[in-house]
């Protein structure tokens, strides 16, 4: 059989492309090598995008700028025009263009989350896009895998914008009913029902980030040049001095517990007993993290101070003047003793019975059941005040004395519409000056926020309190 | 001055003015390329202009080439090369003096500028004047001869007309200089000058558009699809591409931000993608074809036939254009089978998660589903429209033309307050543009008289057959209804006439005719509607009797009887000035007015932002409505506010199929191929293949990207200058509103930009508008692509693609394609 001369080119240009691509493989694997010993990989990044890969690779490299510029443009001109959905799809391409350009995914999922939000009525709606936007910073954290910074953004989505929206006790039950458990799992895969607890794993897997020294691009050992990223990741979160930063676990473990004692998430009643107790077990425990951890001083590196040694005398004595004010300083920046004090008091038994009394008489007002609530708010208040009296902390407090004064000014509220009379010694009564004025509802308790109609609302199924 | 003369035309006309007098007026619309009536036919006139003041310059161009290449001037009278030099030089001058003037360098009486220019104009016309007559006394024919007279007449015709006219407005008192009518004259001159050269271009096309054979446009169409299959493969890489990226558009495409927006991402981008693809097929393909078969001599075998050279031209486009519609159909045919999958898909998987969500008892998300789903599906149709003129009704209920500004950045919306008076009305039927019923509102209350002539009146009439099913108690009503109404107007007439004293005896004929017609229909009326009582009697019978089934058939009979309820759906935006009782939606209430029985049909629902609110209203209130219908919208929640615009709330008259709408929008992308097709094969006539890809190339680039930036030209809304100005603006940092100083580099930009600009923002004549053929936005938001948009595009392509193909004819006729 003879090969016409057109048939021999194309057999040979085939053989040429196989023999390319047979060389291909172990020049990939040579270079898969160098990769891991660089670090340079996407895949040790983050993870690897083939959608975003092709895209640069069509764009050559050069036009990414210019394409990112138009793209970015075009996003807030769509903003401009309410068109929403062409917006998040084009912030989308954005972040396939530029997936390790941190600042991306932190303005843009805010301006998901917050602004874009905040632009819808219905709170289903408004719960759509806060998602939106934390899976939008998620996907940035699936992408660079190192940076603090995004995992931090995530966490705070988490406990602020779904946890202290004025729409927050429907947006939160909205999260519990949220059926994407994806969406509701930590690092673990373990589903969190309250978005406090899944945001205070996000804030402990920031924190353990920057402790594993994994965060950020590795500085350079003296042995190998120093690596120039394209887009390096820039660290913000969790520089030394960053207190705040290792407060939030424990804040929102206490918001955690807080949320359970009352009905936070519209529908669901208030969950008391041992789960509540472990609930202020877990955020006292996250707080003594805190205080113990060693901090440097500012002023000098040398020096370290744990911020728990103010509430331990022995220790704070043997430290220098310059710990001490640090000590001082900062405990009182992170209102440390408050916080500790506080949950100290409520994981005792007496300290979370004396809530389930408060929130049975706020109900019992609710059903305009008088005597009953007048009752349950004595034997509340009478519990309350033996305990505090064991926390002077926490019983000094400005916050306390307005919570405590607004139970014992329904108290009175509750006597007067039962026709009984007000005693002339009472627990707190001397706090009831503190409120006199103060008529604000708990933005954060469905029973004082929603009308009376919304027992009426479809009640969660059984057995699954907020926990 | 347009402004001026518009209103003046509508007033001589209306006031019986002497027919001289209009026909003057026409003369003036036919002329000035700035004016042109409205409608089709306004759009038709500005395109012949167009077209014919190019055909005027390429005239001219044309013979001044000749008498150049034939060194006709050079050789006789140099002394008049020379001024012409000097005039051109002068004119650049009188631009730079021009420029300094403006930046306050120096200064001059600005009639020393007009002399100068006028001047150096007037030398260069002569020049050309020369030259043309040079070259055509020597190489013209008796035609050339005759057009170049026809021509002078012509414009000498245009400054009669203008003076004309000046004395017409003279007597009106609008006084408008001779100068000015000069210039006008002469601008309505150039364009008579180029309808004269335009009907000589047509008498050099006609012979050769009468002598077409169908059998040799077909011979070579099918050559044209045989070649590029065979040398390009065009079809197949085209075919191949679109379904590599169909198959991987999920790795570009991250799922929609909301699944009520699923269907619209896909559309979007599936047209996209059909539009890139063919264009860049064709830009790639047409340019090459011509050039390749001159550059490989295959072409001798074809002019050696009997073939005309406007089949040459329009043979290849028809095969281009066959292979287009081919791909066409196979793209679409793709893309519909891809959007069912997984738009219809996606329906199906979010209906069926709300029927498990109702079934646990998680009734609010199943609402939230059912919604969504709800949104897909009414996007995946082909909605039409019916829609209302809307007015708005201040807190004061004062009539407003807009609403409340709430201080969004983008004023779309304008909104009325909650618990106030305020309203938004939109209103059906007949009616006057809100804007002329708010001045002429305003005009009587003032005192002031109302305008000479009637306003026009839009057309917004509710299709009526559409909603009021023949034989169903509906229609019937609005039958007697209309009778009725006859009945009771002319019983006011023969009132009217009795109380003058006049004779009615005629009218009480008819009356009676209409009254007996109205009995009937009442007894029809009875009929039916005791029919339908006795069905539903017979129906609740078998309810009781336990045969539920028949209990529904019967049911289904009885509503069969009536018309459907008339479907409104609405868009409404939410402002709160506070939050409210928090979960709870902004309502709003709707009331349906029928303006000539005055029956009303009030409703009020929550409004949900951004999703399309859906309501309907008894088909009952259409009877005896003539079309015409009143909605008003009122904010009920107090403090708080809704946005409307007059396109946010429609009679949804029809949902047609979605599949043929998508094919509507691809016939747009097929309107763009054909321009290109029409370009490339232009190119090709008279360029290297390499240089007429570039062509073709930067059509489309302009086409797309660059028509918004060229319309700002023309209409010069340009901020910072033309190219040069903005060149030293973009290396100096100078953002585009700052005052650049006058230095040296500034003052020559901005002659040269004073030079330029001209030219370029003539271009907008030439680049063609493709954005007018994308519908893919009209698609993916569920609405239909009328008949008329299709024909406004089709006679918009064919705008473009007749002159395009039609020049390149004439150049191909006039090439040795065979040296």
């Amino acid at each position: 059989m003879r090969f016409s001369a057109s048939l021999t080119r194309k057999l040979i240009y085939s053989m040429g492309i196989l023999l390319l691509f047979g060389i291909m493989v172990p020049y990939t694997q040579w270079l898969e090598v160098r990769q891991k010993e660089q670090e340079l990989g996407e895949a040790t990044i983050g993870q690897v995008d083939a959608g975003s890969f092709l895209l640069k690779l069509a764009l050559l490299g050069g036009f990414r700028g210019m394409a990112v510029n138009i793209l970015w443009t075009r996003a807030i001109d769509l903003q401009k025009v309410h068109d929403w959905d062409r917006m998040k799809t084009t912030i989308d391409m954005i972040t396939k263009l530029q997936p390790h350009f941190l600042a991306v995914w932190t303005y843009q999922s805010w301006n998901l989350a917050y602004n874009v939000s905040v632009e819808w009525d219905a709170p289903e709606d408004k719960y759509d896009w806060i998602k939106k936007g934390i899976q939008f910073v998620q996907e940035g954290v699936k992408k660079n895998r190192r940076s603090p910074d995004l995992v931090w953004d995530t966490a705070w989505y988490y406990h602020h914008k779904l946890g202290f929206s004025d729409e927050a006790v429907i947006i939160r039950r909205l999260y519990h009913d949220d059926k994407d458990d994806e969406f509701k799992s930590n690092e673990e895969g373990i589903v969190r029902n309250d978005n406090f607890q899944l945001a205070h794993d996000w804030f402990k897997r920031a924190v353990d980030l920057v402790d594993s020294g994994e965060a950020g691009a590795r500085p350079a050992t003296s042995m190998e040049t120093p690596i120039e990223y394209v887009d390096a990741p820039v660290q913000h979160k969790g520089r030394p001095g960053d207190l705040h930063f290792r407060t939030m676990p424990a804040h929102s473990y206490t918001r955690y517990a807080a949320a359970l004692e009352k009905e936070s998430m519209k529908g669901i009643p208030a969950t008391f007993g041992a789960r509540a107790r472990d609930a202020w077990d877990n955020a006292l425990s996250a707080w003594l993290d805190f205080g113990l951890y060693e901090f440097p001083c500012h002023n000098n590196d040398k020096e370290k101070v744990r911020i728990d040694d103010y509430d331990n005398p022995d220790r704070y004595k043997t430290l220098s003047k310059n710990q001490q004010y640090w000590i001082g300083r900062w405990g009182d920046q992170t209102q440390y003793m408050y916080w500790k004090d506080r949950c100290k008091a409520e994981r005792e038994p007496q300290g979370v019975e004396a809530r389930r009394l408060f929130y049975e008489g706020t109900k019992a007002i609710k059903a305009a059941n008088f005597p009953e609530a007048a009752q349950k708010y004595k034997q509340g208040l009478d519990i309350w005040d033996k305990l505090l009296a064991r926390h002077p902390t926490y019983e000094g407090d400005f916050l306390n004395k307005r919570d405590t004064g607004l139970i014992v000014k329904r108290y009175v509220r509750a006597l007067k519409n039962a026709g009984l009379e007000v005693p002339e010694k009472m627990p707190f009564k001397d706090l009831l000056k503190v409120v006199e004025k103060d008529n604000t509802v708990d933005p954060y308790d469905a029973l004082e926020m929603m009308p009376a109609s919304s027992e009426s609302a479809p009640q969660a199924p059984p057995g699954s309190p907020g926990g | 001055m347009s402004s001026v003369f518009i209103p003046l035309f509508a007033q001589a006309g209306g006031a019986g003015a002497k027919a001289f007098d209009v026909a003057l007026l026409w003369m003036r619309v036919i002329g000035d390329p700035q004016v042109t009536i409205g409608g089709r036919w306004g759009g038709l006139l500005s395109w012949v202009k167009v077209v014919a003041l190019f055909s005027l310059l390429g005239w001219i161009f044309q013979w001044v080439l000749r008498a150049y290449q034939n060194t006709l001037s050079v050789s006789r009278v140099k002394w008049l090369d020379y001024a012409a030099g000097f005039a051109v030089l002068g004119g650049i001058g009188t631009a730079l003096l021009q420029v300094l003037q403006s930046t306050e360098k120096i200064h001059l009486y600005p009639i020393v500028l007009v002399i100068a220019g006028t001047t150096c104009a007037l030398i260069v016309a002569i020049w050309i004047e020369r030259a043309v007559w040079a070259c055509i006394s020597r190489l013209g024919t008796r035609v050339d001869f005759n057009v170049l007279a026809a021509v002078h007449v012509a414009l000498g015709l245009g400054i009669v007309v203008s003076l004309m006219l000046r004395r017409m407005y003279l007597r009106v008192n609008i006084n408008v200089g001779y100068a000015n009518a000069i210039a006008d004259g002469v601008r309505y001159g150039a364009t008579f000058m180029g309808f004269v050269v335009l009907l000589r271009v047509l008498t050099l096309i006609l012979p050769d558009i009468l002598a077409i054979r169908p059998r040799r446009l077909y011979a070579i169409a099918w050559h044209t699809v045989v070649e590029s299959t065979r040398r390009m493969w065009a079809p197949y890489v085209v075919v191949a591409v679109f379904l590599v990226v169909l198959a991987f558009t999920s790795w570009f495409l991250q799922e929609p931000p909301r699944p009520a927006e699923y269907g619209r991402l896909y559309v979007i981008t599936l047209t996209l993608l059909c539009s890139l693809l063919l264009t860049i097929m064709v830009v790639f393909l047409t340019p090459l074809s011509l050039p390749s078969d001159i550059q490989n001599q295959t072409i001798y075998t074809i002019v050696s036939k009997p073939v005309r050279r406007l089949e040459l031209v329009w043979g290849r486009i028809i095969g281009f254009m066959a292979l287009v519609t081919l791909l066409v159909l196979i793209f679409g045919g793709f893309s519909l089978a891809y959007l069912s999958r997984q738009v219809g898909g996606q329906i199906t998987r979010t209906e069926t998660e709300a029927k498990r969500a109702e079934a646990e008892n998680r009734l609010d998300e199943a609402k939230t589903l059912r919604e969504q789903a709800d949104q897909m599906r009414t996007r995946m149709g082909a909605r039409i429209p019916v829609r209302g003129s809307l007015t708005f009704l201040d807190s004061r209920a004062a009539k407003r033309l807009k609403g409340v500004d709430v201080g969004q950045e983008m004023q779309f919306r304008s909104f009325i307050e909650g618990a106030t008076p305020a309203a938004a009305i939109w209103k059906f039927g007949q009616v006057l543009d809100p804007r002329d019923e708010y001045f002429q509102d305003v005009a009587k209350s003032k005192g002031q008289p109302p305008p000479p002539r009637s306003l026009p009146l839009l057309d917004r009439r509710i299709p009526l057959e559409r909603f009021l099913v023949a034989g169903t108690i509906e229609a019937k009503l609005d039958e007697l209804s209309n009778v009725e109404q006859e009945v009771s107007l002319m019983r006011a007439e023969q009132r009217r006439r009795s109380n003058a004293g006049k004779d009615s005896s005629e009218l009480a004929d008819s009356i009676k005719q209409k009254a007996q017609l109205a009995a009937k229909y009442r007894g029809e009326l009875d009929q039916l509607k005791s029919k339908e009582s006795e069905i539903r009697s017979k129906a609740d019978a078998e309810e009781k009797a336990g045969r539920s089934t028949a209990a529904a058939d019967l049911r289904d009979e009885a509503d069969k009887l009536h018309s459907p309820d008339v479907p409104i759906e609405m868009t409404f935006t939410v402002y709160r000035t506070t939050k409210g009782q928090i979960g709870d939606a902004v309502y709003a209430s709707l009331t349906a007015t029928n303006p000539y029985t005055g029956e009303r049909s009030p409703t009020t629902f929550p409004v949900h932002e951004y999703y399309t609110n859906k309501e309907t209203i008894p088909a009952g209130l259409l009877a005896g409505s003539h079309g015409f219908l009143t909605i008003e919208v009122k904010c009920i929640s107090s403090t708080q506010y809704l946005g409307m615009t007059e396109n946010d709330l429609y009679v949804l008259a029809e949902t047609g199929n979605f599949g043929v709408n998508f094919m509507k929008g691809l016939a747009g992308v097929w309107l763009q191929a054909m321009i290109l097709t029409a370009i490339g094969v232009f190119a090709g006539t008279f360029l290297s293949w390499p240089v007429a890809l570039l062509t073709t190339f930067a059509f489309w680039l302009a086409g797309l990207a660059a028509f918004n930036f060229l319309q700002d030209l023309a209409s010069n809304n340009i901020v910072g200058g033309g190219p040069f100005e903005s060149f030293i603006r973009l290396i100096a940092h100078n953002n585009q509103v700052v005052d650049l100083a006058p230095t040296i580099g500034v003052v020559a930009a901005k002659t040269l930009d004073s030079l330029v600009m001209p030219v370029m923002s003539r271009l907008v004549f030439i680049v063609p508008n493709f954005s007018v053929f994308d519908f893919s936005n009209t698609i993916s938001n569920g609405f239909a692509v009328t008949n008329g948009q299709l024909l406004d595009g089709i006679l918009l392509a064919c705008g473009y693609t007749a002159p395009f193909s039609l020049i390149g004819f004439l150049i191909l006729k006039n090439r040795e394609v065979a040296a």
